[in-house]
C-alpha cells in the first residue's frame, strides 16, 4: 500500500467515526500535539472528534537526508478524540485491519509509555504500540493541558506514517518507500531534509534566532493579553520553533533553556485562558 | 456456601506494576474480609498486563448473626426505689427493638447502666461482598493514577470489564461507568474474543483455552525455561536479570520465545549498545557464548501469542534490531569525531538537578571533591591525577549521541570513548564503573579509583538533593537518593580500610553549593541518611537489628569496619564469650551513669588502694595498644577475645573494690579508671546494643 493511500484509508476511517478531517494546520510544528486542532482543543467541556495529517520538523533529529531512519521533517497522523470511546483501542486496532494488517499473523503491544511537554504544561498517560516490535502509534489519554486537569480527558492518537508504511512496504529505508505507484519519498523529500538540516545545523545563527524568537514572543504576549486567540497562538508556534532550532544548534545553557520553556509557558497558558473563557461565554472558539 | 471470582479487564496495566497491583487487590480485598462478618476459605490472585483476578472458596451466603452490648441509661433513672421501669428504660427497648430479657445491669465506675444484648442478623453475602468490591478497587493506591471516563474514577489504567461471579449468581455493581457481568475475554488475536462464564471453576478453563495464562509463576517458568533452551541450542545462554525478566513476563498473556537473529555480519559498535538495543528497544534477551563472555550475533524475543505466524514476527524483530543497530553504529562513528573536552563544554546544557546548575558545574564540584579526597586519604600523585581525570570526564558521555540513544549506557560509553581518546586504562575504567552499583546487589566498583568516584558523585548528589528537600519518602524519591546513598554504603563496606573520611567529604561537598542557613542541619540530615541506609544494608546482609545497632553507634568514618564487625559479632550470638563481655560492658557502663561521673582527669596510680585497682589499671594499660592495633588490622576475633580476657579483671575489681567511696578523690579515680576502660570497649561496638533472650 502506497504512502499516500495509508492516509487516505486512516482519514476514510476516522471519518467514519464522526471525527472531522481538516488539513494540517499551517505552521512550522514540532508535534501534532501543538496543533491548535489538539492543544486548544483538549481544553473545556465540549465535545471534538478530529483526525488530521501534520508535518513535525524536529531539527535535532535530522541527519542530512543521509540516515534510514532518521528525518528532520515526519509525517504524523493525528487523532483526537474527546471524550473517548469506550471502545478506543478496539476502534484503533481496527483502523490497523483497515490498512490491511492480518493482525493475527502479527503481534501488536502496547508498552507503558507517558509523556509531558514543558512548554504546554501537559501531560498524557498511555503507551507506544508496537507492532512485530517497531514502534507505529503513541495512544494517550491527555491528563492535563496548561497546567489544567482535563474534564473531560481527550484521547490522542499519534501514528508515524514513515514508521507505518516501512511496515506495511517492508522497506528498510524511509527513502525507498512508495509514496504512489512511480514516486518515492526519496524523490519527494530527499532535497528539502538535506536543505533543511544545512540550515539548521550550519547555516542558521543563533544571534538572529534569538531575534526572532524575542519579536514572536513579542508579538504573541500582545496579541494574546488583547484576547486575539489565534494570530496570537501561531506566534508561539512560530516561537517553538525557533527553540528547536536554537536546541539544534547546541546553543542554550541550562538556564537559558529552562528561560526560553518558561517563557513560551506563558503564552500557552495566556492561549488556554482564553479558550476557557470562551467556552463560559458559550462562544464556540472556531479553529 | 459458594464461590467468588472477580476479573477486571484493563487496558494494557504498565508490565512492571502488574504484580504490584494484584498484591494490592488481594491484599486489600482479604483485609476488608477479614473484618467482615463472613467466613471465607483459601484465596488466590492472578495478574497479566490486562487482568487482576481473585478467587476466594467456601463463602456462606449469609454473613454469621452476632451480638453486640448497647448500651443504656443509668440504672438510677432507668428505674426506681421500688423497682418500677421508668420512660428512660422503656425508651431504651424501643430504640433498639429490645425485649425485656435482653437486658442486664453492668457497673462503671461505681454507678450502675442498662445494657442491651442486641442481635445483629447477618447480611447476605452478595450484599456484603459488592461493598467490599467497590471498596477495594477504590483502595488502590497508584503513584500516576489516571482518569478517562466521567465519574471521575482513579486507577492504572482504564477498565474495560468486570466479571463479578457468586457462584452462578452475577454480582451486580457499577464501577467507572462499567457494570459487571460475567464475561471475559481472551487474548486478542484478530478481533476481541469475549465468552460467557457459567460458575468461578469454569472461568480457569475457559481463560486457559483462549489463550491466557493467569499465574505470573507459571508464564515466568514458560518463559525462563524457553529461553534457556533456545540459547542451549546455539551454545549460549541468555542475558537478564530478575527486573528484566519480570517485565517482559507481565507484558503477556501468553509468552511465546522465539529466536531471532541480528543479522549483520561484521559488528564494529561495542558490545553493549547491541545489548541495550535488544535489551531496551526490543524487550528481547541477549545471549552470551556459553563458555565465554562475548555476544552472539542472536537474540530471544518473546511473542504476546501462540507460536502461528511467529515467523513474521521474527522478521519484524529482526528489521528493528538491524535498524537500531546500524542506527547506534552511526551515532557511534559520529561521537568519536568530538573531542572529549568539547563535550565537557557541552555539559553547561545539561541540567543535573532542578535549581541546581548543569552538569558542568557538577563537574567541576568533582573535580574539587576528587582533590579533596585524595589529599584526605591520601592517595599517591598517580591515583590522585587518575581520579581527577576521571571525574573531569566523568560526565562527558552524557552529551554523546550514543547515550542520548541509549540513556542506560552511560558510564560505559563514557570509558569506551575515554581509553579511544588515550587516556590510561585507570582513567578509563574509573568511568565506566561511577554509576556501579545500580541496585541494592548489584556488582560494585572493581578499581578503586572507580570506587572513590562512585562515593564522590553520590555525595555531590545527596549534599544537592538535602538542600534542594527533596522528598525522598520510599513512594517518592524521584532522585533515587535512597539508591544513591545505598551505593554509598555497598562501596565503603567493600574497600577493606579500617576507616573512610565519611563526614570530612559530606562537609566539604555541602560547601560548594551556596548553602544560606541551617548548614550543620544539612550535614546532620545527609549524614543519617547515610547511616540509615547501612543499617538497611546491615538487614539485607542477615545482621540481626541490635547488633546492627551497635554497630552503628560508632562515628560514621569507620563505617568501612560496620559490616565486619557486626558479623564477628553475630558469629558469637550463642556463645559464653560475648555475653559475658556485654555483661561486663554493661556492669561498667551502669555505674558510670549511676554516678553522673563527668570527669576528665587521667588515672592517679597513687590513689589506688586495692590490689584489684591495680591489676585491672595494668590489664587495661597492657590491653589498650594490642586493642587498637587489632581493630586498625580488622583482626576483630582477636579483639573480642581480648575482651573476653580483661572481664575476670573487672569482676574481680567490682567484688573487691567499692567504687563509690566516701573520698572523692578516690571515688573520682575509680570512675575515671572505668570510664577509660569503658572507651576501650566502645571503640568495637556499643556492646550494650545487644540483648540475650531470657
Amino acid at each position: 500500500m502506497y504512502f499516500q493511500e495509508v492516509v487516505s484509508k486512516l482519514e476514510n476511517f476516522w471519518k467514519k467515526q464522526g471525527c472531522v478531517i481538516l488539513p494540517p494546520f499551517d505552521e512550522q510544528i514540532g508535534a501534532g500535539t501543538l496543533s491548535p486542532y489538539t492543544f486548544l482543543k483538549v481544553l473545556g467541556k465540549k465535545p471534538w472528534s478530529v483526525a488530521y495529517i501534520q508535518p513535525s520538523r524536529r531539527p535535532v533529529d535530522g541527519r542530512y537526508g543521509e540516515n534510514p531512519n532518521r528525518l528532520y521533517l515526519h509525517h504524523q497522523f493525528q487523532v483526537i478524540i474527546k471524550p473517548p470511546p469506550f471502545d478506543i483501542r478496539e476502534l484503533y486496532l481496527s483502523s490497523l485491519r483497515s490498512l490491511g494488517l492480518k493482525l493475527s499473523k502479527h503481534e501488536v503491544k502496547f508498552l507503558e509509555d507517558n509523556w509531558e511537554t514543558a512548554v504546554l504544561g501537559a501531560q498524557g498517560v498511555g503507551w507506544e504500540v508496537r507492532l512485530d516490535g517497531l514502534e507505529i502509534t503513541q495512544f494517550t489519554y491527555f491528563q492535563l493541558a496548561a497546567g489544567v486537569e482535563l474534564d473531560p480527558v481527550s484521547v490522542e492518537i499519534t501514528y508515524g506514517l514513515e514508521r507505518l508504511v516501512l511496515f506495511i512496504q517492508e522497506k528498510e529505508n524511509v527513502f525507498d518507500i512508495m509514496w504512489n505507484e512511480d514516486i518515492t519519498y526519496g524523490n519527494l523529500r530527499l532535497d528539502s531534509e538535506r536543505e533543511e538540516c544545512i540550515y539548521a545545523f550550519d547555516e542558521s545563527e543563533v544571534s538572529r534566532l534569538v531575534e526572532m524568537f524575542n519579536i514572536y514572543e513579542g508579538e504573541g504576549l500582545r496579541l494574546l493579553e488583547r484576547g486575539i486567540l489565534i494570530p496570537g497562538y501561531q506566534y508561539l508556534l512560530k516561537c517553538s520553533h525557533v527553540f528547536n532550532l536554537l536546541e539544534a544548534r547546541g546553543a542554550m545553557s541550562v538556564s537559558e533553556r529552562v528561560t526560553y520553556i518558561s517563557r513560551m509557558r506563558k503564552m500557552a497558558n495566556l492561549s488556554a485562558r482564553l479558550v476557557l473563557e470562551r467556552e463560559e461565554k458559550d462562544e464556540k472558539p472556531s479553529v | 456456601m459458594k464461590n467468588l471470582l472477580c476479573e477486571i479487564y484493563t487496558e494494557e496495566m504498565p508490565a512492571r506494576l502488574v504484580r504490584d497491583t494484584e498484591r494490592q487487590f488481594s491484599e486489600i480485598f482479604a483485609g476488608l474480609l477479614k473484618h467482615s462478618h463472613l467466613n471465607y476459605g483459601e484465596i488466590e490472585s492472578f495478574g497479566t498486563p490486562r487482568r487482576i483476578c481473585i478467587f476466594i472458596k467456601d463463602i456462606p451466603e449469609k454473613e454469621e448473626d452476632t451480638t453486640v452490648e448497647v448500651k443504656g441509661p443509668s440504672y438510677k433513672i432507668a428505674v426506681d426505689e421500688n423497682g418500677n421501669k421508668l420512660p428512660p428504660y422503656l425508651k431504651f427497648l424501643e430504640t433498639h427493638h429490645l425485649s425485656e430479657s435482653d437486658i442486664f445491669i453492668k457497673e462503671i465506675k461505681d454507678s450502675k447502666y442498662l445494657y442491651g444484648k442486641k442481635l445483629l442478623k447477618g447480611r447476605d453475602a452478595e450484599d456484603v461482598l459488592k461493598e467490599l468490591i467497590i471498596e477495594t478497587l477504590k483502595g488502590l493506591h497508584f503513584t500516576r493514577p489516571m482518569h478517562w471516563e466521567s465519574s471521575g474514577v482513579e486507577f492504572i489504567r482504564p477498565i474495560r470489564n468486570i466479571l463479578l461471579l457468586f457462584g452462578e449468581d452475577v454480582l451486580d455493581i457499577e464501577y467507572a461507568g462499567v457494570r459487571s457481568n460475567n464475561l471475559s475475554f481472551g487474548l486478542q488475536i484478530d478481533v476481541p474474543l469475549s465468552f460467557t462464564i457459567k460458575h468461578p471453576e469454569e472461568y480457569f478453563k475457559k481463560i486457559r483455552e483462549n489463550y491466557v495464562i493467569l499465574s505470573y509463576n507459571e508464564r515466568r517458568r514458560i518463559v525462563e525455561n524457553r529461553i534457556k533452551d533456545i540459547a542451549r541450542k546455539i551454545n549460549g545462554v541468555p542475558v537478564y536479570t530478575e527486573d528484566f525478566l519480570e517485565e517482559v513476563v507481565n507484558m503477556n498473556e501468553y509468552p511465546t520465545p522465539f529466536l531471532a537473529s541480528i543479522g549483520i555480519k561484521e559488528i564494529r559498535i561495542p558490545e553493549c549498545i547491541i545489548e541495550s538495543v535488544i535489551k531496551s528497544h526490543l524487550k528481547s534477551f541477549p545471549v552470551k557464548e556459553r563458555n565465554g563472555t562475548s555476544l552472539l550475533p542472536y537474540f530471544i524475543g518473546v511473542r504476546n501469542g501462540t507460536s502461528d505466524f511467529i515467523e513474521n514476527v521474527r522478521a519484524g524483530y529482526e528489521r528493528v534490531a538491524k535498524a537500531r543497530i546500524l542506527d547506534g553504529s552511526f551515532f557511534f562513528e559520529e561521537d568519536k569525531k568530538t573531542p572529549l573536552e568539547v563535550f565537557v563544554e557541552k555539559l553547561g546544557g545539561v541540567v543535573f538537578m532542578t535549581g541546581l546548575g548543569s552538569m558542568k558545574e557538577k563537574t567541576e564540584r568533582l573535580e574539587k571533591l576528587a582533590k579533596f579526597i585524595a589529599h584526605t586519604l591520601p592517595l599517591s600523585n598517580s591515583e590522585a591525577e587518575n581520579l581527577i581525570r576521571a571525574a573531569h570526564l566523568s560526565k562527558t558521555d552524557l552529551v554523546s549521541n550514543v547515550v542520548g540513544e541509549f540513556p542506560e549506557l552511560e558510564g560505559r560509553i563514557g570509558g569506551i570513548y575515554a581509553r579511544f581518546w588515550g587516556e590510561n586504562e585507570e582513567v578509563a575504567t574509573a568511568i565506566s564503573e561511577q554509576y556501579l552499583p545500580l541496585y541494592s546487589g548489584d556488582k560494585l566498583p572493581l578499581s578503586e579509583i572507580g570506587k572513590i568516584l562512585s562515593i564522590i558523585d553520590r555525595i555531590d548528589t545527596l549534599a544537592g538533593g538535602f538542600i534542594q528537600g527533596i522528598d525522598y519518602s520510599s513512594s517518592k524519591d524521584p532522585f533515587g537518593l535512597r539508591r544513591i546513598a545505598s551505593g554509598v554504603v555497598q562501596i565503603v563496606f567493600s574497600m577493606g580500610l579500617g576507616r573512610f573520611p565519611l563526614k570530612a567529604l559530606v562537609y566539604e561537598a555541602l560547601t560548594y553549593y551556596q548553602i544560606e542557613k541551617d548548614e550543620d542541619k544539612k550535614r546532620d540530615e545527609v549524614l543519617n541518611f547515610l547511616r540509615e541506609r547501612a543499617e538497611g544494608i546491615l538487614k539485607e546482609k542477615g545482621i540481626r537489628y541490635d547488633v546492627a545497632n551497635a554497630v552503628l553507634m560508632l562515628p560514621i568514618d569507620l563505617m568501612p569496619a560496620y559490616l565486619e564487625r557486626a558479623s564477628t559479632i553475630m558469629k558469637h550470638l550463642n556463645e559464653e564469650t560475648l555475653a559475658l563481655i556485654c555483661t561486663t560492658n554493661k556492669r561498667i557502663k551502669n555505674i558510670i551513669e549511676k554516678s553522673g561521673f563527668k570527669g576528665e582527669g587521667s588515672v592517679r596510680r597513687d590513689l589506688f588502694f586495692d590490689k584489684a585497682e591495680e591489676e585491672l589499671y595494668n590489664v587495661m594499660s597492657d590491653s589498650k595498644l594490642t586493642l587498637n592495633s587489632l581493630l586498625e588490622k580488622g583482626d576483630y576475633e582477636a579483639a573480642l577475645s581480648l575482651y573476653y580476657f580483661i572481664s575476670p579483671s573487672v569482676f574481680k575489681f567490682f567484688d573487691n573494690v567499692l567504687v563509690m567511696d566516701e573520698n572523692d578523690n578516690v571515688k573520682n579515680n575509680r570512675l575515671s579508671l572505668l570510664k577509660e576502660l569503658k572507651s576501650l570497649f566502645d571503640a568495637y561496638a556499643d556492646f550494650s546494643q545487644i540483648t540475650f533472650e531470657g
